[in-house]
């Protein structure tokens, strides 16, 4: 569904030019489940923009689901990104002034879901990941795990078929981490392609392979094997 | 994103920072009031001049002559005769009345007191013109002007303040003005009108015209000739038909000025709108002030949810949703601003009405004066601010501490 062509991406700094992707090429396909893994600087967040519409490659060729993507306009673009794709940050990013059911239904009015559907659907995405009692809080009242779990809520509610984790684990201690993991599992088995980005190798095994950049280029994709990927135990939501 | 989620948007974002948004808002509700005090203080005024007008008399015509000699230095003066009362009615078939005027400043004395008064000369067709109505007796007749009869009819101030309570008709009065003194008695006392503009006929004194010019006067000549066109709608005809008369007789339109009460009126109406147009805009200045507040409000808020903005976008908004929501923020802060700004102004302009004595006025088009006023500040001044925010690069946004 995703197919990357020598994508490169430079940043002009005054003089300076900074390549932070330099040919990138890999796909991924339907319901796949990829790691990306880098030290910092490596080009991963820049690769996740890429991916996920929010920015243009410099150079080379991204086409989602047989579209090139590439050529779309700022509002064409702001509809993939409304309907494809659900995004979960590092940093939750969740608008403070609104409450958690807020937060989670704005995708929905993006969409132009009218009120009592975009409530129903909101509501039924934070039963989903364990939140329904958290409704009608401020994210400032809830825990770092449950933001992060209101997050997941939102990015899940228009249904998009690709979910971008960049190092949705690393402003988490390790439980709460391995529960926010065993929901991106089961929304995997539920048959939502994923692409997540950490530099924790026992975070990146979750997955099916792992593509290893450096300095913005692929250094290596590392196949996992499948029997380890089972190994990861039961599904518990929550 | 629906009008109705983006204005709701708008109003948690502006309530969450209640004391920035009532300080901007502040600063249109200034601009609004001071425009709308300007706008209705204005129409209050001219609402008082023209009834004032109004009540001067009904269809009234005043023919003056010019106080400027002709081109070549002529004088008029010996046209101003009482036949040219009779000549005019005849010349001019709109006119159904006309009485010659002449003013004299004297002294009336009864008893042991005295008043000073402006004695005034008129004919019997005056107090219809200028809709004087009598309190006391009865007003001057055709006969006392034809015998120019020493009879006299009282302003109601000038009848109180020579016999208080007592009744005056058919008490005497001495009237004395210059060399001149003469003895009369009283016939009537008018019904108090006020003052309009420099006269107040309620110290006035009336007198025949015949009587002020050949026994009070030394000029025997009429002052002004009040005319009174036989409708409304004939104004304009009566003053066409009076002034080319006059023009035949003097020889030139330019010896007389002949106004009719609806030109008076107009012409106070211009005064007035310039005056209003010209406060206004100084009060408009104080309207702009207030749109830079706005703006300020919006560049900071802009800036400050600079994440908000790369967020929003992550999850679908597209430049257009940021436009919109940033801009009803605009219009939501002046339409505030202008609606309280608006009743501010009402009593703004209700208390200026008051405190100079002119009639209230509310009218309409302050409201859509303070409506388009606010709406425009709020979209010439929220445009630049939200086309920063929706012009925002996503990812420069998200990566913004
Ligand atoms: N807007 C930008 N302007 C200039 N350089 C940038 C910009 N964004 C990213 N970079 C540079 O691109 C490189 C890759 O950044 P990033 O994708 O954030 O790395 P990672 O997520 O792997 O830590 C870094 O060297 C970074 O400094
Ligand atoms: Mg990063």
């Amino acid at each position: 569904m995703i197919n990357l062509e020598n994508i490169t991406k430079v940043y002009s700094m005054g003089s300076v030019e900074v390549r932070a992707l330099d040919d990138v090429s890999f796909s991924i396909s339907d319901g796949d489940y990829v790691s990306i893994m880098g030290p910092s600087g490596s080009g991963k967040s820049t690769l996740m923009h890429i991916v996920g519409c929010l920015d243009r490659p410099s150079s080379g060729r991204y086409s989602l689901q047989g579209e090139d993507v590439s050529k779309l306009d700022d509002t064409e673009l702001a509809h993939v990104r409304n309907k494809r794709i659900g995004f979960v940050f590092q940093q939750f990013n969740l608008l403070p002034r609104e409450t958690v059911l807020g937060n989670v239904e704005i995708p929905l009015m993006y969409a132009g879901v009218g009120g009592k559907e975009r409530r129903r659907i909101a509501t039924e995405a934070l039963a989903r990941v364990g939140l329904a009692d958290r409704m009608h809080h401020r994210p400032a009242e809830i825990s770092g795990g449950q933001k992060q779990r209101v997050a997941i809520a939102r990015a899940l509610v228009n249904s998009p078929s690709l979910i971008l984790a960049d190092e949705p684990t690393g402003n988490l201690d390790s439980r709460t981490g391995g529960e926010i993991l065993a929901i991106l599992d089961k929304l995997n088995a539920e048959g939502c392609t994923i692409a997540l980005v950490t530099h924790d190798r026992s975070v990146a095994e979750r997955a099916r392979r792992i593509v290893h950049l450096r300095d913005g280029a692929v250094e290596r994709i590392e196949e996992l094997d499948v029997e380890r990927s089972a190994e990861r135990g039961p599904v518990r939501w929550a | 994103m629906g009008i109705a989620e983006t204005i709701g948007v708008a109003l948690r974002n502006l309530w969450a920072n209640k004391l920035r948004t009532a300080l901007s808002v502040l600063g249109i509700v200034i601009g609004v009031a001071s425009v709308i005090t300007m706008i209705s203080a204005g129409s209050s005024a001219q609402k008082q001049i023209t009834s004032d007008i109004s009540a001067l008399g009904s269809n009234m015509i005043m023919v003056t002559p010019n106080l400027k000699p002709g081109a070549q230095g002529r004088s008029y003066q010996h046209l101003l005769t009482m036949s040219l009362a009779d000549q005019i009615q005849a010349a001019a078939p709109a006119i159904s009345a006309v009485s010659p005027v002449a003013q004299i400043e004297g002294r009336i004395i009864a008893g042991g007191f005295s008043a000073p008064s402006v004695i005034t000369g008129i004919t019997p067709a005056y107090t219809r013109i200028v809709n004087t109505r009598i309190a006391l007796g009865r007003s001057l007749i055709q006969s006392e002007v034809d015998a120019a009869a020493h009879s006299i009819v009282l302003g109601s101030e000038a009848a109180s303040d020579l016999f208080g309570s007592e009744d005056p008709i058919g008490r005497h009065v001495a009237l004395v003005s210059g060399d001149h003194r003469a003895v009369f008695t009283v016939v009537g006392v008018t019904e108090s009108k006020g003052a309009l503009f420099w006269a107040n006929s309620d110290t006035q004194a009336f007198i025949p015209v015949t009587t002020l010019l050949y026994r009070m006067s030394p000029f025997k000549r009429v002052g002004t000739y009040f005319c009174q066109a036989s409708s409304a709608q004939a104004a304009e005809v009566a003053v066409a038909q009076v002034e080319r008369f006059l023009a035949s007789v003097a020889g030139t339109p330019d010896a007389f000025s002949v106004a009719s009460q609806a030109s008076l009126i107009d012409a106070i109406k211009q005064v007035t709108a310039t005056m209003t147009l010209l406060l206004g805009t100084i009060a408009g200045i104080s309207l702009v002030v207030g749109g830079i507040g706005i703006m300020n409000t919006l560049l900071t808020s802009v800036a400050e949810r600079t994440r908000e903005i790369g967020v929003r976008k992550s999850l679908g908004a597209c430049n257009r949703d940021i436009l919109l929501q940033f801009l009803s923020e605009a219009l939501v802060l002046s339409m505030l601003g202008g609606t309280v700004g608006m009743l501010l102004g009402w009593l703004g302009g209700a208390g200026i009405a008051r405190i100079a004595g002119w009639p209230i006025s509310v009218d309409l088009s302050s409201v859509v004066a303070a409506v388009s006023f606010s709406t425009a500040v709020g979209l010439i001044f929220g445009t630049y601010p939200a086309l920063q925010a929706s012009r925002m690069d996503p990812v420069q946004a998200l990566r913004y501490e």
